[in-house]
């Protein structure tokens, strides 16, 4: 139980620690993301360089797990779906 | 079916009769042939329960599409706006059955453990330091209690360890994830201002863990 514990210690302040690299002073909240995440879906689509076009996005989808879920889905959605069908 | 620019399509949806009627009818399959791809991590289309998820999430998205037809900015294709729409619903019905059952108190019902354990490193101190990935779990640990609300605390094992949705943990506070994601950035911005004080970065930590 008690390496449960650590286990789980370890696991949790990794990911923390993790997410500290990456914070930043100012960052998109998820409504943000959502309003621009349909024009983000289509520049990665097109295989377009996100970091340098849309960076916060890119940013926030690396800080926020349901944001990147949905958007994971909205591209999946668009490779896979003809523009010519819709 | 008829293929539709942006402006054909908002000219369509907010006509009436016939006109809006084929639209609605157009886009309603637009959406049922796109979610099978856009949950398929989720559910698969043989799964008895997709179809009557994928034909409400449709129906559901066709009402919140009329309701904000004006607020589409034409900054993407119009059907691309509308799956961003129907995923988000989808999602959300997903997630919320995935986790109906379980209550936040059960799932972090160890929160003092977590932050408090004593903790056992599994190998020697690297010869290149004498601190080692314990002693920073210990001192990350005091940190987080000292600097941290319980609900900021509580908000990190829900997700980071339980892997529970931002939006499930944003529910059971009576919040939303759009809020809930705000109080975790303060929360990492509070603890990388102690780590500072500390005379630490995140990174500093972080490279002790990688030479154990």
């Amino acid at each position: 139980m008690k390496n449960e514990e650590a286990r789980q210690s370890r696991q949790l302040i990794q990911g923390i620690l993790q997410k500290l690299q990456n914070t930043r002073e100012q960052e998109f909240s998820c409504e943000e993301t959502y309003h621009l995440i349909d024009q983000y879906a289509e520049i990665i689509e097109k295989g377009e360089d996100a970091q340098t076009i849309m960076p916060l996005i890119k940013h926030h989808l690396d800080m926020c797990p349901d944001c990147r879920e949905e958007f994971e889905a909205l591209l999946q959605i668009l490779e896979n779906i003809s523009p010519n069908e819709v | 079916m008829a293929n539709r620019n942006n402006e054909e399509w908002i000219g369509d949806l907010k006509s009436t009769g016939p006109r809006q009627e084929l639209a609605l009818s157009d886009l309603h399959a637009i959406i049922l042939k796109g979610l099978p791809y856009g949950l398929s991590k989720w559910l698969s289309p043989t799964n008895p329960k997709f179809q009557p998820l994928a034909e409400e999430v449709a129906q559901d998205t066709l009402l919140r599409v009329l309701d904000r037809l004006d607020t589409f900015e034409g900054r993407s294709k119009f059907t691309t706006w509308v799956y961003k729409i129907a995923i988000r619903l989808a999602i959300t019905e997903l997630r919320r059955k995935r986790w109906e059952n379980i209550s936040l108190d059960e799932l972090i019902n160890d929160n003092d453990k977590v932050f408090s354990a004593r903790l056992m490193s599994n190998s020697a101190p690297g010869p290149e330091s004498s601190v080692t990935g314990a002693d920073m779990i210990s001192l990350i640990s005091r940190i987080i209690q000292e600097e941290l609300t319980d609900k900021q605390r509580q908000a990190m094992i829900a997700i980071g360890i339980k892997g529970m949705p931002m939006e499930e943990v944003a529910r059971r506070m009576g919040s939303n994830r759009n809020a809930l994601y705000k109080l975790l950035h303060d929360a990492r911005i509070r603890l990388k201002n102690r780590l500072a004080l500390e005379g630490l970065t995140p990174e500093d930590v972080w490279s002790v863990f990688e030479h154990e």
